[in-house]
């Protein structure tokens, strides 16, 4: 490797790396935002369940720095999250006492959209690495 | 994050630019074009972090976010926020201490020398009046320790707020509603698996339909099974609840630190307190009313933001950590109470003295009479600022001695020296209290003067005012316990 040429290949390299972390970034951000809002067979997330719209769409996708974030503000999007009231009523038993606490654990929500499901959060936080390795492969590619 | 998140994910994509799978193969791409040697490549690889096993690594940082991280992490940015306006409290009150005492002290050293040197006659009355000025320059000096002092709270703040970013926003943000479902997630995880096995050995086979209907089941159950082992590894168990013990020990441990950093806190305003002397307290940036708006600014920082369950108990916490620092905000408002009514008082029994025995209104006698006088009744009624007053007590006792042991020449009743003189010292307007000492428009009548001197006066009446010292001091039991 020539050197005097070496540096300004090297801040060549680095724009390009600049570049694509933009790229995977931006990507893995969208990717994130699907699995948990749509599903992805990726990650085996079903999405969220669709009634009005209002809790799939509530779903955002923000970054601050190196720091991502898909997130919802609606109040009662962890229960979806969780599939149950449990922890509500978990608490409110904890406070009641032993048979409060014997109650709240049998508050099971019931799914009626046809499409989605529980647990999109979780599943793509278990899944996360199959996806950023595609995303990788395909930035790595896109150059 | 400008919404309120209730669930979602985060992710730290900072190791991908350093090490990563993208910087991987983009030196692999520039490696074949550039047709680099391995150790060539190597060295590359080095200066972009692409070393060893984690070459190519495509980890992200990533955690779940919810209700009582926010929460956490707004509770972490009130207190830093209410810390910050602590130490903008702290610093403007240095500033109105640095910035008003000097320049006062400064005026009023530059008055006294053009006085004294500018009145012959009057010699003994700049020498008199220049160890007042001596008394300012200590005020000049404590106000520098002051500004020490509060330096230190400052460091001790900007430590807490450190700490409270670094310990709070991220080691209690695992904290909380995870830590209180995680038992009861994993226990219905485990009875969701039983339960899948119970169905599956409870299915009979009767013929191909229902052969076909028990694979159906079997599949549907191997999903619900797959989906909840799933969830044990998002749980992980025994080692995830070490760790949140772990992160429930830290944060033990951040709000023992907190607890030492406010008790020192506390000692810092103490002893700032105890040895700040200003004289121009009544002109200070930061008043009374101010700071008390802080400390329910303060207050409501901590108490605004709602807790429930183990945040309770952190809750608690805070709250016995903040008695200290609200007992020494309120030490310092009344304080600062105090020490602007001494400040006025013996600035306005100073200036009132001059003013009548220069202008003649009175006789030096009578004038020293009331000031001393005066000011014993300013020591009495503030015996707690003892610090505070001591150091002008001693200057009162050994201005009347100074007089004697720098041999001031005694005048005489012959006055050598200009008829009159008026002397206005640079600076704002005469105004009444504290600044009247500093830019009061002196006008002198020597001709008035009753007496032979004022060296003269002070050996000749030092019996007299030591009479009354001691007459006042006899009147005042709180002065008598001052002198003791």
């Amino acid at each position: 490797m020539a050197m005097d040429d070496g540096s300004r290949d090297i801040e060549k390299i680095k724009k390009m790396l600049d570049r694509r972390i933009r790229d995977f970034e931006t990507q893995i951000g969208d990717a994130v935002l699907t699995s948990i809002r749509d599903g992805s067979s990726i990650t085996s997330a079903p999405g969220q369940p669709v009634v009005t719209g209002e809790l799939r769409d509530s779903f955002k996708f923000v970054q601050i720095g190196t720091r991502l974030r898909v997130f919802s503000s609606l109040f009662w999007a962890p229960f979806i999250e969780e599939g149950s009231r449990t922890r509500q009523f978990r608490i409110a038993g904890q406070r009641a006492g032993l048979l409060g606490g014997l109650f709240a654990t049998k508050r099971q929500l019931t799914l009626r959209s046809k499409r989605g499901g529980f647990h999109s959060v979780k599943l793509t936080r278990v899944n996360i690495q199959p996806l950023v390795d595609d995303i990788v492969r395909k930035v790595a590619q896109g150059g | 994050m400008a919404d309120i998140a209730t669930v979602g994910l985060e992710l730290d994509v900072s190791k991908m630019r350093q090490g990563g799978a993208i910087a991987r193969a983009e030196l692999e791409r520039y490696a074949k074009v550039a047709k680099l040697t391995t150790e060539e490549q190597r060295k590359l690889n080095e200066s972009f972090g692409v070393t060893g096993k984690a070459a190519g690594s495509a980890a992200i940082g990533i955690k779940e976010v919810g209700t009582a991280a926010t929460r956490t992490a707004t509770q972490s940015l009130t207190v830093t926020r209410a810390f910050s306006q602590m130490r903008g409290g702290a610093l403007s009150l240095a500033q109105g201490i640095i910035g008003e005492t000097v320049p006062g002290v400064t005026q009023l050293t530059n008055a006294l020398g053009t006085l004294a040197g500018g009145a012959p006659l009057v010699v003994g009355i700049g020498v008199g009046i220049a160890a007042i000025a001596g008394a300012f320059k200590l005020l000049t000096t404590e106000s520098r320790h002051a500004k020490e002092a509060l330096d230190e709270i400052r460091a001790s703040l900007l430590d807490m707020t450190k700490d409270t970013r670094q310990q709070l926003s991220f080691q209690l943000e695992t904290i909380g509603v995870q830590l209180a479902d995680a038992e009861e997630r994993l226990r219905r995880a485990q009875q969701g698996r039983l339960v899948s096995r119970g169905k599956v050995g409870a299915v009979q086979v009767v013929d191909a339909a229902e052969v076909q209907r028990a694979r159906d089941a079997v599949a549907d159950l191997n999903s619900l099974l797959i989906r909840t082992t799933r969830q044990l590894d998002i749980l992980d168990r025994e080692e995830k609840a070490k760790r949140q013990a772990a992160a429930l020990r830290d944060a033990a441990e951040a709000t023992r630190k907190w607890r030492e950093e406010a008790e020192r806190l506390g000692r810092e305003w103490q002893r700032f307190l105890g040895t700040s002397k200003t004289g121009t307290l009544s002109d200070l940036v930061l008043t009374p009313s101010e700071m008390r708006n802080r400390l329910r600014l303060f207050n409501q920082g901590v108490r605004q933001v709602g807790f429930t369950g183990r945040e309770q108990e952190l809750r608690e916490r805070l709250g016995r950590i903040l008695v200290p620092i609200e007992r020494a905000t309120e030490q310092t408002i009344e304080a600062a109470q105090d020490l602007i009514i001494v400040a006025d008082s013996m600035a306005a029994a100073v200036g009132n003295a001059f003013e009548v025995w220069v202008t003649g209104a009175k006789s030096a006698k009578e004038a020293f009479r009331d000031l001393i006088a005066s000011m014993l009744r300013d020591l009495a009624r503030l015996a707690i600022q003892r610090a505070i007053i001591e150091p002008l007590s001693r200057f009162f006792l050994r201005g009347l001695v100074a007089g004697e042991s720098r041999g001031l020449i005694p005048l005489g009743t012959t006055t050598s020296g200009p008829a009159s003189a008026s002397v206005v010292p640079t600076g704002a307007p005469a105004v009444a209290g504290i600044g009247g000492v500093v830019n009061m428009a002196v006008n002198f009548n020597v001709a008035a003067l009753d007496a032979p001197g004022v060296a003269a006066l002070l050996q000749q009446q030092s019996g007299t005012i030591a009479t009354i010292v001691g007459d006042a001091a006899r009147r005042s039991t709180g002065f008598r316990r001052q002198l003791t």
